[in-house]
């Protein structure tokens, strides 16, 4: 599970920096929303880290290694969201499982948001 | 018409035959089953036939021309994706040598003539299949399945927001 857990934080690295690439006028409000969510599930997973009696989450990593557009912010969101279902897989006991899920929801709905905005900005080319 | 189901009595399915009818497939095939196989095999059922009644609406809808342009198009790639997910649910129930799996069922209401209605049950009928799949996650015993559910998931929240944002629902 610190394995699971380790690469949600790793992974949650990433978005951020994505979120934060943004343009503001059109991105602000989802960036905004989507720092707030992850703060929630950070805040989550360091509970669970301490349920299971696990280290806290590592220190960052160096920068993402993907370019900051929205391409790049769906690959990590479908990442992140693909990677609490290994980790809802891994987990056995139904108490982690329902936060884990609750989580996958979150994220994967985040990843729809962009889906949509890309298929948007497709068609008024 | 038929009576539309209510959002509560549809997602309740998943967990009611998940949590009763262990009992009435203790015996699988003619060999006994350990409850937590025979609830994987329950959940494994009703999942399937949630996944029918999905490929069902969205077949009807998209034959009767109510999906159109844009909702065309998402509606054929959820169908596709509910295809993907039955399938992969019905081979699982094969390699565990369950029985055979349930034969593909119709959605149980046929939303009318406007448009938006068959935008607005294919929500209902994705959100539904969300909180099925959320309550019964924790009680999936074996491992490959659990994760096979919740990759189907994250497929059923990308289709709820699809249809939440064309009803122009706040999404976030």
């Amino acid at each position: 599970m610190r394995a699971r857990l380790d690469a949600l934080d790793e992974l949650e690295l990433e978005v951020r920096a994505q979120l934060a690439a943004l343009p503001e006028a059109r991105g602000g409000e989802l960036a905004a929303s989507g720092f707030r969510t992850l703060a929630r599930l950070r805040r989550e997973r360091a509970e669970l880290r301490r349920s299971f009696g696990l280290l806290p989450a590592k220190p960052a990593a160096g920068p993402a290694e993907r370019e900051p557009d929205l391409g790049s912010l769906r690959e990590s969101l479908s990442d992140r969201a693909f990677a609490y279902a290994d980790a809802v897989a891994e987990a056995a006991d139904a108490a982690p499982v329902g936060l884990l899920v609750e989580h996958l929801r979150v994220v994967a709905q985040l990843l729809a948001v962009v889906e949509l905005w890309i298929d948007e900005e497709g068609r008024r080319e | 018409m038929s009576e539309r189901p209510s959002r509560r009595q549809f997602c309740l399915e998943l967990a009611r035959l998940a949590g009763a009818t262990p009992a009435a497939l203790a015996v699988l095939g003619g060999r006994p089953a350990a409850a937590a196989d025979a609830t994987d095999f329950a959940v494994l059922f009703a999942a399937i036939n949630m996944e029918s009644q999905a490929i069902d609406l969205y077949n009807r809808g998209l034959e009767r021309g109510f999906f159109a342009d844009r909702s065309a198009q998402q509606a054929a790639d959820f169908r596709g994706d509910h295809l993907g997910h039955r399938d992969t649910q019905i081979e699982i129930a094969r390699e565990r040598g369950g029985p055979l799996p349930p034969e593909p069922a119709r959605y149980p209401y046929t939303p009318g003539d406007d448009p938006r209605a068959w935008i607005r049950e294919a929500q209902r009928m994705e959100q539904a299949a969300i909180d099925a799949y959320s309550g019964v996650l924790r009680r999936i015993g074996d491992r490959d399945q659990r994760l096979v559910a919740a990759y189907i998931l994250v497929d059923e929240v990308r289709h709820a927001t699809a249809w939440s944002a064309a009803l122009g629902l706040r999404l976030y």
